[in-house]
């Protein structure tokens, strides 16, 4: 009886601690996972107020004239921005708000750069008007206010041209044409003549002229290298573009003989 | 008693705290002492520590790699294995994973078919009282490849130690050229190039092993943010041949048909270009493989075995009679025989052909034509003094080990006169290669070379370059000219000895030789085929861009075959693949022209050396312009990725002071690149192209310089041009009065 009770006892004083025990690791782990919970909530809100959620960086790519200055700030982004309300369709079509910018697609990589890539619209030529230089863009717009004193060496230049439908009509051939003829013509004279008012005289980079016609330019020029590598490059001379297609040297021109040899 | 009790407590305290403050003042003591002078024993203890934290791990450097002209590997560094067995059981800790070779005789049975090695010698080795072994050379130099399968039989015990290998990927393949490396040393541990380019280059192609000093502890890992040093691995030099990988391998499978069908004593032959002297392959039978050093002759017999040429010789006759102006193809001679005091000279069919033109004697190789030639109208002496022009007195010195030279044999005159055929002077078939590269040249001779550059691989410095070097200038132009120009007809005339190396679309000039081989009883040996035979031929013969020499010794011939055919075989299938593997174009097309129909887009030159870049317009047919004489292209225009038309300007500024190039001629847009590049104002008068410039061509050039610039109309630019020099003679005459 005795060592019954005594058994007793002991097993009572076993399961109260164990019990005890079970019910303080309890309260622990829910202390713990509110404790955590309340340091997460407080990180995300110091995370939001702090410059660590605002953009950082803004790199702008694929731009040659427009300057990264330029469309940043066109763009409306600041070092104050956060990075989660920046919406990209918004500050994409704040920047083609830009003339010479025809397409932007904006990038967001975590934790705060922009990039911004730009594709500008071509520079088909510029327009010297009394020692200015405008440039003209491939829809044919003219930029009147970026003016320069010189003219870049990335498009040919128009020289005698009075502002108007002619310029629109020779833009609109300039930028049908492949991007490496654009590159070998160095000037367009507007040289208008009694039986063709839209005849262009053209200096290319390789020592040649060119005559032709605003009309079918972009369609006659396309054929351009075949007829240079056919020419001799030390007799210099004029490239007829206009209705059928012939070179004829200088020096024959001046002796007044109208030997024509035929290139094609 | 308490009283008691508490007085003893007291006096106990105070001993021990005695005894304790002693100990404590001691160590004190002993401490600040050690601190204070870091001496202990008589042993600085900083030393000490160091001793017992330093390790040293080497970092192992590659030995350098050689290299074809397009960077193919032709001689590399690859990982090898040894192949360990672990014999100790002790070493076995888990019986159900045994780390010792438990069964030697199973072991031993399924390792030695794939070692090459007997059951038995492989039992016997696994059988050894030791904890450790190695089963010679058949267990070292073991492939990667190998290394699987052997790791795929899962034999416990069984394990490799990693190594490198000298390896040569191509096997039999330029040789004598190449050479070979070998482990030596005490441990076997150093590679020596032991023959060609890697016995001569050595000193470039050797590497240093590196090694890392750092403390760590005693298992040898790194202590975490201790500093270490590292003394970096030097790797040796990689060598570029000016071999090309692909005519040297069309080179060596026809030797290796004509090897198989002829079983010729020897097989020579070399490919060059002519207009450099590169060496674009190079071969002989018979060959090793440097992987397994099967060698049977340690010359190379392209540049060190002089002979007697034979015919070939006659090239270097006619083009000192040609130079001489001695030479008139159309006059004619009695051949057959001639007789020069007691001795009598015979063409090589004994009766000759009647009376011939000299032209005709040259196509049928008529001894008796070049022995009247030297004796009768150009002389022995001025014949001689062309012998030294084109160098057959001395070595060409060309960059490979062990070159021979031959010798002119020019005491009694037959043997002035044999020489004019090629007997009895000999010279080496290298020789050869560079005194036929004058005729192929334009007349100037080019020194023969292998190697092209060497390069260090860290730092990517060229260490060592080789340049074309003309070596003498023996006849003219015309000579040469007219030298290739009756070569011609020795392969397309119907007379002509050189006929079966015609090469279909292309236009092939050469000589073919017979030689006799000296007998060793004296004398020349007989029979129908102991001969040397050969041929020097280049083509295209309008402008040679390659010149080949093909020599075929004593070959087994079936009576209805000439000695041409083993050689005709190795040179026409080597020179055809050869030219059209070169993109040169065959001459019977008209070189057609297909120009592009897209302009040519600009690839980045920024960063590049200017002689790349320049090399790179020019064979795009662009005209480039350079600003500056700094070496590197720090900016051009147009920009990369434009397009362009072929002969368009392209500008490229490079570091260092700018200069203004002459602008004359340009256009304005032209101008306008240069105005970009170099940061100036312009101001510009006109439209059309330059006549005149306000900075004068090759002045330094400053940022922000006003540089006034006057065009004029194409069609009268040619006159303003005219205008102005005028202008400038008046103003430079005006003073003078």
């Amino acid at each position: 009886m005795i060592e019954l009770e005594k058994r007793k006892v002991v097993v009572l004083e076993e399961r109260v601690p164990k019990l005890k025990e079970r019910r303080r690791q309890k309260v622990n782990r829910r202390l713990t996972a509110y404790i955590s919970f309340f340091f997460m909530l407080i990180l995300l809100i110091i995370y939001f107020q702090s410059p660590l959620s605002n953009v950082r960086h803004i790199e702008v790519k694929g731009n040659q004239h427009v300057s990264d200055r330029k469309v940043i700030e066109l763009s409306g982004l600041t070092g104050r921005t956060s990075f989660w309300r920046v919406k990209a369709e918004k500050v994409e079509r704040a920047i083609e708000h830009h003339p010479e910018v025809k397409m932007v697609t904006l990038k967001k990589i975590f934790p705060n750069t922009i990039v911004l890539y730009v594709k500008e619209r071509r520079r088909v030529a510029y327009i010297k008007h009394k020692q200015a230089f405008f440039p003209i863009l491939e829809n044919g717009q003219i930029l009147t206010k970026h003016t320069s004193e010189t003219a870049l060496s990335d498009a040919p230049i128009l020289v005698d041209w009075k502002e108007g439908e002619d310029i629109q009509e020779m833009a609109g051939q300039l930028a049908k044409l492949p991007p490496y003829i654009l590159n070998s013509i160095s000037e367009i004279h507007y040289t208008p003549r009694s039986q063709d008012k839209y005849h262009i005289t053209v200096y290319m980079n390789d020592g040649f002229e060119v005559s032709a016609n605003v009309q079918n330019f972009a369609e006659k020029m396309l054929l351009y290298p075949s007829i240079v590598k056919q020419l001799n490059p030390n007799v210099k001379g004029v490239i007829h573009l206009e209705v059928s297609n012939y070179f004829k040297a200088y020096d024959e021109e001046k002796k007044g003989d109208g030997d024509e040899k035929d290139s094609r | 008693m308490a009283h008691k009790k508490h007085k003893n407590t007291h006096k106990g305290a105070a001993l021990l705290f005695c005894l304790f403050s002693l100990l404590f003042f001691v160590l004190v003591f002993r401490f600040v002492e050690l601190q204070a002078t870091g001496v202990a024993d008589g042993q600085v203890l900083a030393v000490k520590a160091e001793e017992m934290h330093k390790k040293k791990r080497t970092i192992e450097a590659k030995r350098g790699t050689i290299l074809d002209r397009h960077g193919e590997v032709l001689a590399e560094d690859t990982p090898s294995y040894t192949l360990i067995a672990v014999l100790d059981p002790k070493m076995t800790t888990d019986p159900s994973n045994p780390k010792h070779v438990v069964d030697p005789e199973m072991t031993a049975r399924k390792l030695a078919p794939l070692l090459h090695m007997d059951v038995s010698e492989a039992e016997h080795i696994l059988k050894k009282k030791a904890k450790q072994v190695e089963f010679g050379v058949y267990g070292r130099d073991i492939s990667y490849e190998l290394k699987k399968k052997i790791e795929a039989l899962k034999l416990p015990g069984i394990g490799f130690i990693r190594d490198t290998k000298r390896f040569y990927p191509n096997g039999t393949f330029a040789s004598y050229v190449i050479g070979y490396a070998q482990k030596k040393g005490e441990n076997g541990d150093k590679t020596v190039g032991m023959m060609g380019l890697e016995k001569s280059l050595n000193r470039y192609l050797r590497e240093k092993d590196g090694y890392v000093l750092f403390e760590g502890d005693k298992e040898g890992f790194r202590l975490p943010e201790t500093k270490e040093r590292i003394v970096p691995p030097d790797n040796g030099d990689e060598v570029y041949l000016t071999i090309d990988q692909k005519i040297q391998t069309f080179l060596e499978d026809a030797m290796n048909q004509a090897e198989k069908k002829y079983q010729p004593k020897k097989i020579i032959a070399i490919v060059a270009n002519p207009k450099t002297g590169e060496i674009l392959a190079m071969g002989t039978r018979p060959s090793f493989d440097p992987n397994q050093r099967n060698i049977t002759n340690y010359l190379n017999d392209a540049i060190s075995y002089p002979y007697e040429p034979g015919s070939t010789m006659k090239i270097f006759t006619l083009a000192a009679a040609i130079n001489e102006g001695v030479y008139n193809g159309n006059e004619l001679y009695r051949s057959g025989s001639y007789r020069v005091g007691p001795n009598e000279i015979r063409d090589h069919n004994k009766v000759g052909w009647g009376v011939i033109s000299f032209n005709e004697g040259v196509q049928r190789s008529s001894n008796v034509a070049f022995a009247k030639l030297v004796h009768e109208k150009l002389g022995e002496d001025r014949f001689l003094q062309y012998l030294y022009r084109f160098h057959f007195q001395e070595k060409t010195g060309i960059d490979l080990p062990g070159e021979a030279v031959g010798n002119i044999v020019y005491r009694y005159p037959i043997e002035k006169l044999t020489t004019a055929f090629g007997q009895g002077t000999s010279v080496t078939p290298i020789q050869q290669i560079q005194a036929a590269t004058a005729i192929a040249n334009g007349g100037k001779m080019m020194k023969p070379y292998v190697v092209d550059r060497i390069v260090d691989p860290d730092t990517k410095k060229v260490v060592f370059k080789n340049e074309p070097e003309a070596v003498g200038e023996p006849i003219t132009k015309e000579t040469a000219q007219k030298v290739l120009d009756i070569l011609e007809t020795v392969v397309t005339s119907e007379k002509g000895t050189g006929r079966p190396y015609q090469i279909e679309g292309y236009r092939v000039a050469g000589k073919t030789g017979t030689a006799q081989i000296p007998s060793p009883k004296g004398g020349y040996l007989t029979g129908y085929e102991n001969y040397i035979f050969s041929f020097l031929g280049m083509a295209p013969k309008e402008n040679p861009q390659l010149i080949m020499y093909v020599a075929v010794q004593q070959p087994k011939l079936s009576y209805t075959e000439t000695g041409a055919a083993p050689v005709s075989m190795i040179f026409n299938s080597v020179m055809k693949n050869s030219l059209q593997y070169l993109n040169i174009h065959p001459s019977s097309d008209k070189t057609e022209q297909t120009f592009s129909k897209k302009g040519v887009e600009l690839p980045s030159y920024a960063g590049q050396t200017v002689e790349a870049a320049l090399q790179d317009l020019k064979s795009k047919g662009l005209q480039p312009i350079v600003l500056g004489e700094g070496k590197q292209v720090e900016a051009q225009l147009p920009l990369a990725g434009g397009e362009v038309i072929a002969s368009e300007r392209i500008i490229l500024k490079t570091s260092g002071t700018a200069t203004m190039p002459d602008l004359r001629g340009w256009s304005l847009r032209d101008v306008m690149k240069v105005v970009e590049l170099l940061h100036i104002k312009p101001s510009i008068k006109g439209s059309g192209y330059v006549v005149t410039q306000s900075i004068r061509p090759k002045t330094t050039v400053k940022e922000n310089d006003y540089l006034i610039v006057e065009l004029a109309a194409p069609s009268k630019w040619k006159e303003r041009i005219e205008k102005e020099k005028g202008k400038k003679v008046k103003k430079r005459e005006q003073p003078v009065d």
